[in-house]
């Protein structure tokens, strides 16, 4: 009945993993349902619709809770009222994200869902690095882009992550003791990362 | 044919999670009193085979290394153990680590910049061990029966040295995952929990056979 949150750099792997966890475990991987809840909350779930489906739409979709709070300033009021909105989207992500944990067997990708998360039961939170060269080269391979957009695209998230966690925590969001168990993809593949998880969530559920 | 280095914030259980990962995985412990007792030897040895070399030229060298007991070594140093240099300590660790991992050995080591002196490569695995400061003075209260006071000093202390240390090998954060294959909260983790974990990958490193050095 675990929560699992997974935080991680981007392109280090970790939507890829949420989403082959899930079915694993036969947990719920939240983030569409969860992206679907905030832009209907603020009433604009047409264009986040028209923007997921532009950035290749389901589960393994890479719009940024930035790109939300951008696409929702620019509906509600120019771009003058963006960072009011990205607070906005931090509100409903704030009550969301531990609504959708109390029902147990899910699965977040980043969100803030491990600071959200905190009081949850049976929380797992992980953290996935990889340094930015391997990071580069894995957006080539599973996105299909090229070299230097996936080099543009990391620095951005790079960006985009340490200002939305910012907003969140004061704490570096890459430091260890945040979470149980950080995993490096560079050194360990995705199975071995995803079968660690299990691993871990069968103890637990076990005790 | 494997390495597991562990790293850990003084107090997170490194050397408890080192000794029954030892023991179950059959590898053999290194840490930081049998890399002091290889000094002391190749300290010795150095100095006789300087001496020697410069009268008898190499033929001795053999003779000379297998004479270096470690008993021999007591008698000869006693309480007086002149320090190797840093630079040169830092050199002889490089060696023997690397060492041990180059020839195959099946091994934990504990500590010693052991995860800078070795490459990323399958066969080694890169853990740290993290945990918040009172977890960790409380570990060292109930592990080694400790007074709070002692405690708190101890790890305050060791803090201080690890940062130090590490700094010889590293100029970053030494707390980066990105330098490690894993990474465990061990305040939040129980030890036996990252034992099993720890075991796990291993055996899924060597479910087709060894794996492959690189690097």
């Amino acid at each position: 009945m675990a929560v699992i949150c997974i935080s991680r750099q981007f392109g280090a792997g970790g939507r890829t993993l949420g989403v082959s966890l899930a079915k694993r475990l036969g947990y719920r991987f939240a983030d569409h349902e969860l992206m679907e809840k905030v832009s209907k909350e603020l009433g604009i779930s047409d264009e986040w619709f028209a923007v997921t489906e532009r950035e290749g739409h389901g589960e393994d979709s890479l719009v940024s809770t930035g790109t939300v709070a951008k696409i929702l300033g620019r509906i509600r009021g120019g771009d003058q009222d963006s960072s009011g909105m990205a607070a906005k989207v931090r509100e409903s992500l704030c009550r969301l994200i531990p609504e959708t944990a109390a029902q147990g067997q899910v699965v977040f990708v980043g969100r803030g869902s491990q600071f959200y998360c905190k009081d949850a039961k049976d929380l797992i939170r992980i953290l996935l690095v990889a340094p930015v060269s391997w990071r580069e080269d894995f957006l080539v391979q599973h996105h299909r882009l090229s070299a230097d957009e996936a080099r543009i695209t990391i620095k951005d998230w790079d960006k985009n992550r340490a200002a939305f966690l910012k907003k969140i925590t004061d704490r570096d969001p890459d430091d260890p003791s945040l979470y149980d168990l950080c995993l490096n993809t560079s050194h360990i593949s995705m199975d071995r990362a995803e079968s660690l998880i299990c691993e871990l969530v069968q103890m637990r559920s076990s005790n | 044919m494997s390495v597991v280095t562990i790293s850990r914030q003084f107090g997170a259980g490194g050397h408890t999670l080192a000794e029954t990962l030892s023991q179950r995985l059959g590898y053999e412990l290194v840490d930081r009193l049998l890399i002091e007792k290889i000094a002391e030897e190749a300290k010795v040895s150095v100095k006789w085979v300087e001496a020697i070399e410069r009268e008898a030229g190499g033929l001795l060298m053999k003779l000379v290394n297998s004479m270096v007991s470690s008993s021999f070594i007591d008698r000869l140093l006693g309480d007086d153990r002149q320090d190797f240099s840093e630079e040169r300590y830092i050199k002889f660790l490089k060696s023997v680590v690397t060492n041990l991992w180059q020839e195959g050995g099946k091994v934990v080591i504990v500590g010693r910049g052991a995860q800078f002196i070795l490459p990323d490569s399958e066969d080694i695995v890169k853990v740290l061990l993290v945990a918040d400061l009172p977890d960790r003075i409380k570990f060292l209260e109930e592990h080694y029966k400790m007074s709070t006071a002692k405690a708190t000093e101890l790890v305050r202390r060791e803090d201080k040295r690890r940062a130090k240390t590490l700094g010889l090998f590293y100029d970053g954060n030494a707390d980066d995952p990105n330098l490690y294959t894993l990474v465990f909260n061990t305040s939040s983790l129980k030890i036996e929990e990252v034992e099993e974990l720890v075991v796990h990958l291993m055996e899924k490193i060597y479910e087709n056979g060894a794996p492959a050095k690189s690097a």
